[in-house]
């Protein structure tokens, strides 16, 4: 095959399969549905970095081939994807996104059915591997809310109250991450709770997470 | 006839040309990818290998960038690329919109591309009669 034909070639392939568009043809998406959901998923590729990084969990994307969000939270449904975190070629813990808890009060409060309050909702969330249904509030090893608005004062009591419903206020307890996102977390049981915001005045709200084990982070994507 | 190291320096050009015209944005990334190399025999064959590497992983839609980021670091159990990143719709939305699922970003399917490219790297490989432990 000589040097021109090579080109033909390459021109050929080229002009066929990149000519007319390279991207994908999107269809209309709603915007309502959409717009929070994409800061998720923003957020969902900087914490898989830090747990590939910053914590050497291998990750495995399972059930389905594509990452997939909700529209609307609910129970851990095995039927849909999840990413799974390996260490040493086990599966130690999975991601999920918008799933629902089960709260501190409604598990040790003993309430004999569940109502509305009793259960709350977090945009990301890594539990013990193999939970099903609403993982209990200490099951959970972390929890992310995603907020791609403006921060407000509302925003901070909404997450002062996931807090109380996942742990109690302690000494530090050690966290199951080994750097990212904390070692230990002034929280009983330890898990991690994390804000992630478009807003830099995110910050001005801060302060009660230093002491309640939350941490707020700026990221405008 | 066998290709000179002037012919492919050519194709190399010629290669870049068709980025620049077909996808720009792409350019970059594949020459920063791809490791120099003095003989513009093997250059070529590496040049080649990172398109294909780069089109395998390369989504599109309004997630693109943020699929290609979540490839660096999560594949499926088989080592191949996440497909797509979406949103599923409650029954309410299904209803309204005649849809189970919104796509944020896909990985288009670029089979066809990538088996051409392939068996055009080979061609110039079998033709600049680079041995196998020179590519």
């Amino acid at each position: 095959m000589t040097r021109d034909q090579i080109q033909r070639q390459l021109r050929d392939i080229f002009q066929r399969y990149l000519g007319a568009s390279s991207g994908v043809t999107q269809g209309l998406v709603p915007q309502t549905v959409s717009a929070g959901k994409l800061y998720e998923a923003h957020v969902l590729s900087r914490v898989v970095e830090r747990l590939s990084v910053d914590e050497g969990y291998s990750l495995t994307l399972v059930g389905g081939t594509k990452v997939q969000l909700k529209s609307s939270p609910g129970p851990i449904n095995r039927s849909y994807p999840r990413i799974e975190l390996g260490r040493s070629g086990n599966c130690v813990a999975e991601l999920w996104t918008d799933v629902e808890f089960l709260s501190l009060s409604y598990c040790t409060g003993g309430a004999p059915s569940l109502t509305k309050g009793d259960y709350h909702e977090l945009d990301i969330l890594i539990v013990a591997a193999g939970v099903s249904g609403r993982p209990k509030y200490d099951e959970i090893w972390l929890g992310i809310e995603c907020k791609n608005t403006g921060y407000e004062k509302s925003l901070l009591k909404e997450i002062l109250g996931i807090r109380r419903e996942l742990s109690l206020l302690a000494g530090l307890q050690s966290t199951k991450f080994r750097s990212w996102p904390r070692l230990t977390v002034p929280a009983d049981p330890a898990s991690c709770l994390l804000v992630y915001s478009t807003d830099a005045n995110v910050s001005d709200y801060a302060a009660p997470g230093t002491v309640f084990g939350i941490d707020f982070i700026h990221d405008p994507m | 006839m066998a290709l000179t190291r002037q012919d492919c320096v050519v194709l190399v050009r010629e290669i870049e040309g068709l980025l620049r015209e077909y996808d720009p944005g792409s350019l970059d990334l594949v020459v920063r990818s791809t490791e120099r190399d003095n003989d513009p025999r093997r250059y070529v064959v590496r040049l080649l290998r990172t398109i294909t590497k780069v089109y395998s992983e390369r989504s599109g839609g309004m997630a693109g960038p943020i699929l290609n980021t979540m490839n660096h670091f999560v594949r499926l159990a088989d080592d191949s690329p996440i497909r797509g990143i979406s949103v599923a719709l409650s029954p309410a939305e299904r209803e309204l919109y005649d849809t189970d699922e919104i796509n944020l970003a896909e990985l288009p399917d670029r089979s066809e591309f990538l088996a051409e490219l392939n068996r055009i790297t080979a061609d110039i490989q079998r033709e600049a009669e680079l041995p196998e432990d020179q590519q």
